[in-house]
């Protein structure tokens, strides 16, 4: 009956450390590489470059994942 | 009063930010003077703001090049509360002043494994933060909740791995957060069909943000 809570429990403390939960297959040699640190920039830096822009912007590339193709969820709470 | 900064936060993509963001700006803006900064290359926080022809409640800017805490405390100190609509990705300037600067991060996680494994990293970073944000809250916000699913239900203790409390209030997958996107407005515009969403959003401000 806790086998759900069991198993979601234990795969987040996995991801935790480290270890994203892995397929049986390929149980052998594909550790999840460890996550990107974020940069360690300081606030020293100067306080400019805030600006107003009203116009939309576009995607960069590398680091933005596009929540469309994310998440479709299927069924949709009704009000 | 210096403005108190709220940051919406989650490297994963689709957590529900943005709804969180401009919803939560909305509600306070009953309150005080609020501004939505959007973060986001993306720039889906503008892009809600510009749609519709009714006016957002609230204002929504962006910021862009080497900003820090400093600089937005002061360009936007006429405000009282500036919500951060922050991007997908922990690996950026951007985020990491984000927490800096910020009073309180909310994350808003989905009750889903790989959102869950995706978020956990988060919570490592916060404990880094407050080495030199030493007074940051931050709060699990679930978001898209299906009360009667299994998963849903077995959230709780995988959440408890987070060391990140999270808030009694939650917020169910409804329509109306779309629509509202759709039309421009929050849900607080919504009239009837935003009513049980205004509930959400009015019980995650009362028990997160300090009025
Ligand atoms: N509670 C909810 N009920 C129904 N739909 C929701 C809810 N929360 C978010 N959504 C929908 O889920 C999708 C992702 O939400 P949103 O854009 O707010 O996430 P995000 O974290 O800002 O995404 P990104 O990481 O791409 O910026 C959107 O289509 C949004 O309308
Ligand atoms: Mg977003």
């Amino acid at each position: 009956m806790n086998t759900m809570k069991d198993k979601l429990t234990s795969s987040v403390r996995k991801a935790k450390a480290g270890t994203a939960p892995q397929s049986k297959s390929e149980a052998v040699d594909s550790a999840a590489p460890p996550a990107a640190k974020p940069t360690e920039e300081k606030t020293k830096t100067r306080p400019t470059a805030v600006k107003k822009n009203t116009k939309q912007k576009t995607v960069s590339a590398n680091s933005v994942k596009e929540s469309s193709v994310e998440l479709f969820p299927s069924r949709v709470w009704p009000d | 009063m210096a403005p108190y900064i709220i940051a919406i936060i989650n490297q994963k993509g689709g957590a529900g930010k943005t709804t969180l963001a401009m919803n939560l700006a909305a509600g306070l803006t009953l309150r005080a003077k609020t501004i939505v900064i959007d973060l986001d290359p993306q720039g889906s926080s503008l892009q809600w703001a510009a749609m519709g022809t009714n006016a957002f409640s609230t204002p929504v800017e962006a910021v862009s090049g080497d900003w820090n805490a400093y600089g937005l405390r002061l360009k936007y100190k006429i405000y009282q509360y500036i919500v951060l609509d922050c991007p997908p990705s922990l690996d950026s300037h951007t985020s990491a002043q984000a927490l800096l600067a910020c009073d309180i991060a909310l994350i808003p996680v989905l009750p889903s494994p790989i959102d869950l494994w995706a978020s956990i990293k988060l919570s490592q970073e916060i404990e880094k933060t407050k080495k030199d944000n030493p007074d940051i809250h931050s709060y699990l916000v679930i978001n898209q909740l299906e009360p009667n699913s299994a998963l849903s239900n077995a959230m709780n203790e995988a959440l408890k791995e987070f060391d990140i409390p999270v808030l009694q209030a939650m917020i169910r997958r409804r329509a109306a957060y779309r629509s509202a996107a759709l039309e421009g407005i929050s849900v607080y515009q919504m009239k009837g069909n935003g009513k049980r969403a205004v509930e959400e959003i009015e019980a995650i401000i009362n028990e997160a943000i300090p009025l």
